[in-house]
């Protein structure tokens, strides 16, 4: 029986990418569902390989992971994974485990401001910040235009710092809503 | 608050470590296998048809994507075939191929006047651009009485949208599978015509000879097609060079030096790329003509003469050989219809059989792609019965 290629056009899109689909799984369904949503993530590629982008196949995945989520959960469901998913992210023990030693408090801070945000804005601040993707790349994820995906972000930033406000100064228990300057969408 | 100069940079810092799977090597195992495993199932089987489909657009993915799925097929079968009986190939070893009815054409004249041909073809018009393919897939079937070889057959279409209002589809069909030979239609007939063929080893995996549902998708054409393995947009096709000479630096500079199931030697990379910028690219008119012009002038195309393709179309062929470190040494074969310069059919025969093609005998052929159509129209694509 032959051995696998190493070439294998299949395997080597897994290797390479599946943890960022898990990734990206867990931010949004959490990690009791990641796995489903990988395995059902790439068995998609394998079946539509010949649509995969061979350059730069991770923001195919990764809106294929999205919807993979949407029609795989009801939102209540999958809302309640991420909720406990997010609660995982700020205990001791995890916060604890992370390759910097310092700055626990303020990880928890930005963590805790992230869960506050809206799902849409979270989703968009963790595609760049934690996989790592492009501008045009992040924008193809949400499919949206770069351009709208530019003017998303910036508004998410401003939500995300003013969450982080209001986590960190807890005497000052303003709705993060307040401090958001009403904006328009250019 | 201003503490943060880079509010992203600090949320990348606090990246939670529960992203990260939990075991490597042993989590990419089982969702590999929970994948394959689908492979036994009605649906896997659908996911497995479109696997072997054509490739038009992206042709260095037909061998890769055969080791995916065929570790699951003809492994299976690799398995038992020692021992068995080496069929018969029915239109002979490469060596000794051309079975001419007619004198064969001189490899390059047969090129220049694919090339003039093609100067004169009609010019692109119409909503769409539709390729329409049939490739098959060689699978070893274990019998009682010996081994004998299926083409497990796969309808394509691309409909690709000529403006923006239009969506652009690619759509694909199991046409079922079919004895290769005559031979082994024999060998298919002693063993009763089974409509679905289990072959059980390493994995459950039924051959059926019955056409399967329309599968088809949307698709961006902006990342569908690959000239190697590199991605390569429609506007970059358009933008290549009409001079033979042009063409060839243009299509070198996308040398990244092969491997997989492309060859790393430089020539027969080009030659690789070459035919599949005829066969499975939508390109103009005047670069499918350079591209002949090109290949003319390269050292190591052979003219077999006259063929019909696994249609019985009549044709002209060329041939080069290819080697590549995935699946070892072929014999490319390109069926041209002289009268139009149209590429009808690609066919690969196994000079020396490696991996996934180890059990194949030299000279067998062990995939081939057909054009049915390649036009420009103003019609609808048809519907499709599974949307992914």
């Amino acid at each position: 029986m032959p051995e696998p290629q190493p070439d294998d056009h299949f395997n080597a899109v897994y290797q390479a990418h599946y943890r960022q689909v898990y990734a990206y799984a867990v931010t949004r369904a959490g990690r009791q569902l990641a796995d489903e949503v990988v395995a059902e993530t790439f068995l998609v590629a394998w079946r539509r390989l010949p649509e995969l982008p061979r350059a730069t196949p991770l923001p195919w995945l990764l809106a294929v992971a999205r919807n993979v989520v949407g029609a795989r959960y009801r939102a209540e469901e999958r809302q309640q994974a991420v909720a406990a998913e997010m609660r995982a992210w700020i205990t001791d023990e995890e916060l604890s485990v992370a390759d910097v030693a310092d700055g626990i408090a303020e990880r928890a801070a930005v963590l805790t401001a992230l869960a506050r945000l809206s799902d849409g804005d979270r989703e968009l601040l963790t595609l760049v910040a934690w996989h790592g993707l492009a501008p045009g790349h992040a924008a193809r994820v949400l499919g949206c235009s770069t351009a709208a995906y530019y003017v998303r972000l910036h508004r998410a930033r401003r939500h995300l710092k003013d969450a982080m406000v209001a986590a960190t100064e807890p005497e000052l228990p303003r709705p993060a809503a307040t401090l958001v300057p009403k904006e328009s969408i250019r | 608050m201003s503490r943060s100069p880079n509010i992203v940079d600090l949320l990348a810092e606090a990246r939670p470590a529960r992203l990260d799977p939990p075991n490597r090597d042993e989590h990419t195992a089982r969702v590999v296998a929970g994948i394959l495993a689908n492979a036994s199932t009605a649906d896997g089987r659908a996911a497995a048809d479109q696997l072997r489909r054509p490739k038009r657009l992206r042709v260095a993915l037909l061998a890769s994507v055969g080791v995916t799925v065929a570790a699951v097929t003809a492994a299976a079968v690799a398995l038992a075939l020692p021992g068995a009986a080496p069929r018969k190939a029915p239109d002979a070893a490469p060596a000794v191929a051309s079975p001419a009815t007619q004198a064969p054409m001189d490899s390059s004249r047969l090129l220049l006047v694919a090339a003039e041909r093609s100067d004169k073809a009609p010019p692109a018009g119409g909503r769409y651009l539709t390729i329409q393919t049939e490739s098959g897939f060689a699978v070893p079937v274990e019998a009682a009485d010996g081994t004998y070889t299926m083409f497990d057959r796969t309808g394509g279409q691309y409909w690709l949208a000529s403006s923006s209002a239009d969506s652009s589809w690619a759509m694909s069909q199991s046409l079922g599978a079919a004895p290769a030979t005559p031979s082994d239609e024999a060998a298919w007939r002693r063993n009763g015509s089974p409509a679905v063929i289990r072959i059980t080893k390493p994995k459950p995996f039924d051959l059926q000879t019955a056409a399967g549902k329309v599968h088809g998708n949307t698709v961006d054409a902006a990342h569908l097609f690959a000239l190697g393995d590199r991605n390569v947009s429609q506007a970059q096709l358009d933008a290549l060079p009409t001079d033979p000479a042009a063409l060839r630096g243009a299509l070198l500079s996308r040398y990244d030096g092969g491997g997989g199931d492309m060859p790393t030697d430089r020539d027969q990379w080009l030659l690789t790329v070459a035919a599949s910028v005829v066969i499975d690219l939508p390109v103009s008119n005047e670069v499918r003509a350079a591209t002949y012009r090109m290949l003319a002038a390269l050292p190591g195309v052979r003219g077999l003469g006259s063929v019909h393709d696994m249609h019985g179309r009549p044709g002209q062929a060329v041939a080069f050989t290819q080697d590549s470190p995935g699946n070892g040494r072929f014999e490319v074969r390109l069926i041209i219809d002289p009268n139009t310069g149209q590429a009808l059919a690609k066919e690969m025969r196994v000079v020396k059989p490696r991996g996934l093609w180890s059990w194949i005998t030299p000279g067998a052929m062990s995939t081939y792609q057909l054009v049915l159509v390649s036009k420009n129209t103003n019609e609808n694509p048809p519907t499709v019965d599974v949307k992914n």
